[in-house]
This record gives C-alpha cells, sequence and structure tokens, in this order.
C-alpha cells in the first residue's frame, strides 16, 4: 500500500510482508480461536482483511510486474473457503452486495473514458475488429468446443452438442471490463492501446448482450427438439436496449447537472447511484450496465463535468474495486479448477489464440496504431463477472446440462481472470503507455509542513 | 419499506450531515437527538416504515458506523481545536466522567438490589448497573462546541469546558471496553481472565492503529482510505466475534495510529468532516431501534430510568463543583457548572447502541433509553444554561446572546 513515487525500497517491501503477516495473523486467530462464528463479524472482519490483505498482495506482487488485481485475486483465493478457510463460504456470498455498486462504478467510469473525439478517429478499425473478434472467437471456440466435446455432452446428438457449442462461443466472446479498468486504473494509462482497450471493451458489452439473446434463441430448438425457434426475444431485447439507453442519457444528464450545480459529496452520491439506480433499472427490467454506460459517455462528451466526474469515480472505485476483485478470488471455486483443467486449458488457450488471430486479421483489414496492432489482443483475453453472469444464464436457462456447462466455464474463466490481466498490464507496460502514480499522503503532510 | 429505500434514506441523511463540516454551523441540536426522533418515528415503534428485520440487516453498517465514531474521537483524543488539551483538563475531565459514571452505576445497583426489575436480575442486572454508568459518564463536546460556534463565545471558560467534554470521552469508551471483557462470546476455543480480554483489546486496537500507521506511509489516493477502512473492519469484526467492544478496540486504534503516524494532522483533516455524515444515519438507526414498548409497561423499568438520571444530574453537579473549586479559570462560571456539563449527546448513544447490539433485550434497550433520555434532558437544560453562564462569565457578548 505504502507506494513511493519511484518504486518501492527493499524495506518498505519488508513492512509491507510484515502488515500482510499481521492482517493474516488476526484473521487467522479470530477464525481459530472464535470457530463456528456465525453474524455480521465474520463478514466484517472479512471485509476488512481482503481491503487489506488485497491491497498489500497487490504491493508484494508488483515486484513480478504483475497487475495490482492479480494481488486483490490472490489475497481472495489465499483467505477464501477453498484454501486457508479464513472466510467462509456465508461471509463470500454476502459479500456479494459490494458487486453491485462496483458494477455501476465500472460502467459509469468506462462510459465516461470514451471520448467521442477518439471514438469518430478509431471508428472504422473498432468496428472492424469487433465485428471480426465476435465472428471469429464465437465460430472457432464453438468449433473447438464440438471437437473436445467435454464429458457432459458426449451422451448428446450432435444437433445438440451444436447448440451448447453456439452457447460456449458466446461465453468466449465475453470481456471483462472490470479488469481492463482495474489495471487502466493502475497503471494510469493513456496512448492508443488504452484507448482501443476501452472502446472495444465498453462497446462488446452491448454486442454480447444482443449475440446471448440471439444464441439462446437458437440453440434452444437443437438441444430441445420440441422447442421452436421464436424471435419473441428479440423483441424484449430491443426494448431492453432502448431503455436502457433512453436511461442512461437521463441518468447521465442528471449527474451532469449535480456536478455543475452543486458537484459535492459525490461520494454519497455514487454510492445512491450506484444501489439505487440499480434497484429501479432492475424494477424496470433495463440493463444496468447498459445504462450506466451511456450515463458516463452523457456526462463525458455532452457537458464539461467529465474529468470531475471520472475523477470522483476513481477515489470511491479504488477501494470498491479490491473488494470487488478479492471477492471474485475468495469466490473462485478452486476445486472445480482443479477437476477441470486439462479441458480448461485447451479451451481457453484456444481462446486466446483465436482472439490473437481475430485482432491480426482485423489489423489487416482495417489498420491501426502500431500498438494496437501488436498488442490489440491482449486486453480481450481477461474474463469475469459478465462471463459468469452468462454461465449461471445458461444454467438457469438450460437444467439438463447447463450446471454441467457452468462448472467447465467457471474453470476456464478463472484462468481468464488470472492470466489476462497479467497480459494486459504487460502489454501497456511493452507500449509504454503505463505512467507514475500519484502523490502520495507523506507528500501531502510534507507539503504541509 | 424496503432495505434498498432505507439505504437511500440513510444515504440522505448522511449527504445532509456531511454539509455540516467540522461544526462551523450551528444548525440543528447540538447532540443530534432529533435524528434520534426521526428514527423513532420511521421505526416499529411508530409509524413502523422499517421493521425489526431490515433494522437487523444494517447491523454490520451500524457496527461500522460506531466504530468509525469511536475511531475518529480516539484520533483526535486530547486535542481540541488543533491544539493540545492542557494535562490538567484531561485528568480532571476523565476523573469528573469516571466519578459520575461510578456514581450512577452505585445507584443503579443500588436500585436494583432493593427493588428488582422483571428481566434484569443476576448478571443482567450487573450489566446495566455498569453500563449506565458508562453510558451516562461522558458530556458532548458537540454541545459546547455548538454554543461556542452559536454565539461565538471565546475565553476561558469556553476553553476549559470544551477541554473537559473532549477529554471525558475516555471514560465511557474504556469503561464500555472493560464490561465487555466480563461478557465475551460464548464457546470460545481460548479462555482467558476479563483482564485478559481487556489487554487483547487493547493489544488488538494499537496493533491495528500502527498496521494502518505503517500502510499509510506513502499511501495514495484511495489507498488512504482503503487502509483506514480496512484497519477498521477488520478491528470491528474481530471484536465482535470475540464478544469484545468494538468502539473500544477502534478508539484505542485511533489513539495509537494518532501517536505513531506522521501523517496524523493530514488524516485529522481527512477524517473530520466525516463525524456528521456518519452520525446521523447511526443516530437515525438507533431511534428506529428504540424500543420504549418494557419501559411503558414496567413502572419498575421506568423508575430505574429515573434513577439513573437523577444519578446523572447528582455526578455532573458535583463535578461542576470540584472544577468550580480547583480551576481558577471556572470561578466566574458560578457554582451551577454542573448543569453545563449534562449535556449528552453522540459518545453516549454509540456506547449505549454498542451494548444494545451486544446483548439485545432488555438490558441494551434499557441502555439505549438511558442515553437517550439523558440526551434530551442535556437539550432541555444544559444547552441554555451554558449560553447563560457564558455570557455571565463575559464570554458572549450582551448583543449575541
Amino acid at each position: 500500500m505504502s507506494v513511493a513515487k519511484h518504486g518501492k525500497s527493499p524495506a518498505a517491501r519488508v513492512i509491507d510482508g510484515f502488515s500482510l503477516a499481521v492482517v493474516f495473523g488476526i484473521l487467522y486467530a479470530a477464525t481459530r480461536f472464535a470457530p463456528g462464528f456465525r453474524g455480521d463479524g465474520g463478514l466484517l472482519g472479512a471485509v476488512g482483511f481482503l481491503l487489506l490483505a488485497g491491497t498489500l498482495m497487490s504491493e508484494l506482487v508488483e515486484v513480478l510486474g504483475v497487475p495490482h488485481l492479480t494481488g486483490y485475486l490472490l489475497a481472495g483465493i489465499l483467505a477464501g473457503p477453498h484454501v486457508l478457510h479464513l472466510i467462509d463460504h456465508e461471509s463470500v456470498k454476502r459479500l456479494e452486495i459490494v458487486n453491485t455498486l462496483a458494477i455501476a462504478l465500472i460502467a459509469l467510469a468506462g462510459g465516461a473514458e470514451l471520448r467521442l473525439a477518439s471514438l469518430k478517429q478509431g471508428a472504422k478499425p473498432l468496428a472492424w475488429a469487433m465485428l471480426l473478434q465476435t465472428v471469429v472467437v464465437l465460430v472457432g471456440t464453438g468449433a473447438v468446443f464440438l471437437l473436445v466435446r467435454p464429458g457432459f455432452v458426449k451422451d448428446m446428438s450432435l444437433q445438440a452438442v451444436l447448440g451448447v457449442a453456439i452457447l460456449w462461443g458466446v461465453v468466449s466472446i465475453t470481456r471483462s471490463p472490470s479488469a481492463a479498468l482495474g489495471v487502466l486504473s493502475q497503471t494510469r494509462a493513456s496512448g492508443p492501446l488504452a484507448r482501443y482497450t476501452l472502446g472495444f471493451i465498453m462497446s462488446s458489452d452491448v454486442v454480447v448482450v444482443v449475440v446471448l439473446a440471439a444464441g439462446i434463441t437458437i440453440a434452444r430448438p437443437l438441444v430441445d427438439a420440441s422447442a421452436t425457434l421464436s424471435a419473441e426475444a428479440f423483441g424484449e431485447l430491443g426494448h431492453e436496449l432502448l431503455g436502457s439507453i433512453a436511461m442512461g442519457t437521463t441518468l447521465g444528464l442528471l449527474v451532469a447537472g449535480y456536478l455543475k450545480l452543486v458537484g459535492r459529496q459525490l461520494l454519497v452520491v455514487l454510492i445512491a447511484l450506484g444501489y439505487g439506480a440499480t434497484e429501479v433499472l432492475r424494477y424496470v427490467r433495463f440493463e444496468p450496465l447498459l445504462t450506466f454506460i451511456v450515463a458516463g459517455f452523457v456526462v463525458q462528451n455532452l457537458s464539461a463535468q467529465g474529468e470531475k466526474f471520472l475523477h470522483a469515480i476513481e477515489e470511491t472505485g479504488g477501494v470498491v474495486y479490491v473488494l470487488f476483485f478479492a471477492g471474485a478470488g475468495a469466490h473462485l471455486n478452486v476445486p472445480l479448477l482443479r477437476e477441470f483443467w486439462p479441458i480448461a486449458l485447451i479451451l481457453t488457450g484456444s481462446r486466446g489464440l483465436l482472439t490473437a488471430f481475430a485482432s491480426k486479421l482485423a489489423n489487416r483489414v482495417s489498420p491501426d496504431e502500431p500498438s494496437v496492432r501488436t498488442w490489440g489482443w491482449a486486453p480481450l483475453v481477461s474474463q469475469a463477472g459478465v462471463a459468469l453472469g452468462i454461465a449461471q444464464v445458461v444454467a438457469r436457462t438450460f437444467p439438463t446440462f447447463g450446471p454441467a456447462f457452468r462448472d467447465v466455464a467457471v474453470a476456464c474463466i478463472a484462468i481468464n481472470e488470472l492470466v489476462g490481466p497479467v497480459l494486459f498490464k504487460f502489454a501497456l507496460d511493452r507500449v509504454k503507455e503505463s505512467q507514475q502514480p500519484q502523490p502520495s499522503l507523506t507528500d501531502v503532510e510534507e507539503t504541509a509542513s | 419499506m424496503s432495505a434498498i429505500a432505507l439505504l437511500m434514506g440513510l444515504l440522505l441523511l448522511s449527504y445532509f450531515g456531511s454539509l455540516l463540516v467540522g461544526g462551523r454551523a450551528a444548525r440543528g441540536l447540538p447532540s443530534g437527538i432529533e435524528y434520534l426522533g426521526l428514527g423513532v418515528a420511521v421505526g416499529p415503534a411508530a409509524l413502523g416504515l422499517v421493521d425489526r428485520g431490515i433494522i437487523a440487516e444494517f447491523e454490520p453498517i451500524v457496527q461500522v458506523a460506531l466504530g468509525w465514531l469511536a475511531f475518529v474521537v480516539g484520533l483526535d483524543f486530547g486535542r481540541v481545536e488543533g491544539r493540545q488539551v492542557r494535562s490538567g483538563s484531561l485528568a480532571l475531565g476523565v476523573g469528573c466522567a469516571v466519578m459520575t459514571g461510578l456514581l450512577v452505576a452505585a445507584a443503579t445497583r443500588f436500585v436494583l438490589a432493593r427493588q428488582p426489575v422483571p428481566g434484569l436480575v443476576g448478571r443482567d442486572a450487573l450489566l446495566v448497573a455498569a453500563g449506565a454508568g458508562a453510558v451516562c459518564a461522558e458530556t458532548t463536546r458537540a454541545a459546547v462546541q455548538w454554543v461556542a460556534n452559536r454565539w461565538t463565545a471565546r475565553g476561558p471558560v469556553t476553553a476549559l469546558l470544551v477541554e473537559l467534554a473532549s477529554a471525558d470521552d475516555f471514560a465511557p469508551l474504556v469503561a464500555a471496553g472493560a464490561i465487555f471483557a466480563f461478557e465475551p462470546t460464548g464457546g470460545l476455543a481460548i479462555v482467558l481472565s476479563p483482564i485478559g480480554w481487556f489487554a487483547v483489546s487493547i493489544a488488538l486496537g494499537a496493533l491495528l492503529g500502527t498496521v494502518t500507521a505503517l500502510l499509510l506511509r506513502g499511501a495514495e489516493g484511495y489507498q488512504v482510505w482503503g487502509a483506514l477502512i480496512g484497519t477498521l473492519l477488520l478491528g470491528v469484526g474481530t471484536a465482535v466475534r470475540f464478544g469484545l467492544c468494538s468502539i473500544f478496540v477502534t478508539f484505542v486504534m485511533g489513539i495509537a495510529l494518532a501517536a505513531v503516524s506522521p501523517s496524523r494532522r493530514v488524516l485529522r483533516r481527512m477524517v473530520r468532516p466525516t463525524e456528521r455524515a456518519v452520525l446521523y444515519p447511526m443516530l437515525c438507526l438507533a431511534g428506529a431501534r428504540l424500543d420504549v414498548r418494557p419501559l411503558l409497561e414496567s413502572r419498575a423499568l421506568l423508575a430505574l430510568v429515573a434513577v439513573v438520571l437523577l444519578a446523572r444530574i447528582a455526578g455532573k453537579l458535583a463535578s461542576g463543583a470540584i472544577v468550580h473549586v480547583s480551576v481558577r479559570a471556572a470561578r466566574p462560571a458560578g457554582p451551577a457548572l454542573g448543569v453545563v456539563l449534562l449535556a449528552s449527546g453522540p459518545v453516549s448513544i454509540s456506547c449505549a447502541f454498542v451494548f444494545a447490539l451486544r446483548f439485545p433485550g432488555v438490558v441494551g434497550d434499557t441502555l439505549l433509553v438511558c442515553a437517550t433520555a439523558s440526551g434530551v434532558l442535556g437539550e432541555l437544560v444544559s444547552t441554555l444554561a451554558l449560553r447563560r453562564l457564558l455570557a455571565h462569565a463575559g464570554e458572549v457578548t450582551e448583543a449575541e446572546a
């Protein structure tokens, strides 16, 4: 946590290690001496621990050049119910309430990072990349799935396996806005690769929502012979998308107005927005992620409040992201990964290769900046919450094979969640888009005195 | 009302609270007791807009809010308005609070021994007596600062009162820590004496305060808040798990952090504006939780609360007399100084709320009622008495008074 202006001294690392040991020690003592405790204390201790251990771990793994996000995940995995059992399943489940706020902040920040001018500038390469990444990865990973035929589809007909493969393709084209923003926020990167990543990742969420509806509609009659193809889902989807965009625009204008006229207590406003607006959006059945992306986009591009808004989100989001990713780490199903690792490795490996191939292809059709040409695939490897959400939707929609499908997906997402951010940070460092950290608390104190 | 609606309401209170930064504006009542009233009004005891289930859902947030308030008190302990409290005032403030607390505890114990109250026997009677002592010990600095700001009072009496009220926060928080040490969570895999658990509370707070100081070296932006919130939550969670007093642990944590961190001044500037933002929602939830029905149904309980208040009045009047006699600067204030010291507020209610969470039922409810009654009494007599006293001492000009 103690980040010096120009790297850290070994002594500072030792202090971080010591602090991490103390934090682990306190939680260890609490769980060993007060076993079987059920109550708020367990949850509060878990939240505090994840915040501290996540941040400290991120500082320690920084030596290896990996992003902070990986440190958050590692802290969660280590303390979680599958490894050291310092945090129980119930606490991990209750921690999910943080996700609502985290996803809202991630989407708002993502939308606000999209500048119309840069989007216009790179619109053509971005559109080609989107098209090719979607088609190549969806078809390619679906084909690999068909070839590999995991255990749970062994007894299905070819037609049914084709339906499941389509769904697998949909999961594969899902990227992680949270991971991308987490890495970008830590590195404060700016440049062609950072711009491309934001543009791609944020727009790809909209594409995924549409492709998911299409995928389910097409897969249903393939998997279940008694079902028929119905376009009803598209009508609902259209309503949801349009409504979300309209709601996001309104929300964005309201936020911009507030920032201009009042502009204070943004922490409280963001929390209210994260929980209150999400609840309203769920009630009216609009898509919160899309709504918040649009709201952020409107604040950035239709008002002069974009920078102020981004700064406020960064201040609030920093703490929330640590908790979000450390919680995701604790949630990570390690036994499942152990069980499915061979097939998960094949599926994730092929997805990574196909993503890189699609990126090269897109740059051949419509060339982008050199950094994007070389590394444009790296930010697209990460997967997290959205992919898990889609796997859950599949599990619910297709109860016969859905749960097994979800288990394999979770194992693959776990690998991508760990490997993706490392690759992206590596790429940003290589193209020299990463920047120096902000002034520290010590600097402020020195200035004040 | 749904949990989200309640959350929005609490955020709204927090929003208004955060607009009142640093007590510059003397708006509302000094103790913030009106927010407690709002809580009672929307709670199950009155309009029933918020039911007990939803209030229970917010208990983790309440624990954190209480811990944060005690942490802020600890971080600023021994200082008022950016300067060190004089050692004489510190000792006098703590001594008077201890004396009042002991008097209240003794009176409550005496009454309960003579006239048992249903539901308050044996261990519970002892808990209520000790808890009442802790809850009634302090004089809130908020009231003194409120009057000083409202009527721009300046002078030795004002300075003395602010120092006394600031110093005496120590007594209720330490007393709560000591009382909880007698009642750790059942089924623990470790057995310690009450002194042992008290030492564990201090060690936990001191350790976390030191760790926070280490984490804050060179921390930037959100990491500062992350370190503060993280250690606070870990401290509160661990304390709750062992059945220790969370506000005592975070109070010690604040003191330890202020003692060892070179960034203490920046930290104080950072956290001070959060006090009211956290306090108002907490008071509202305390009000919503307040169950006055047992009190209305039992005359013995009502009489017990009256005894607690009378003992507090006696303790504070005696404290006033001691201050008047022992401090030269207090002479112009006159012998009625004790009336002014009756002001009670956030620390008392926080203390009672922690008891209510740890010992739900008659014990917790009685202490919460005692803290509320003490706050109302302070508002009724102390604020106006303080203005009159400061005018009499010549520290408020007639035009302003």
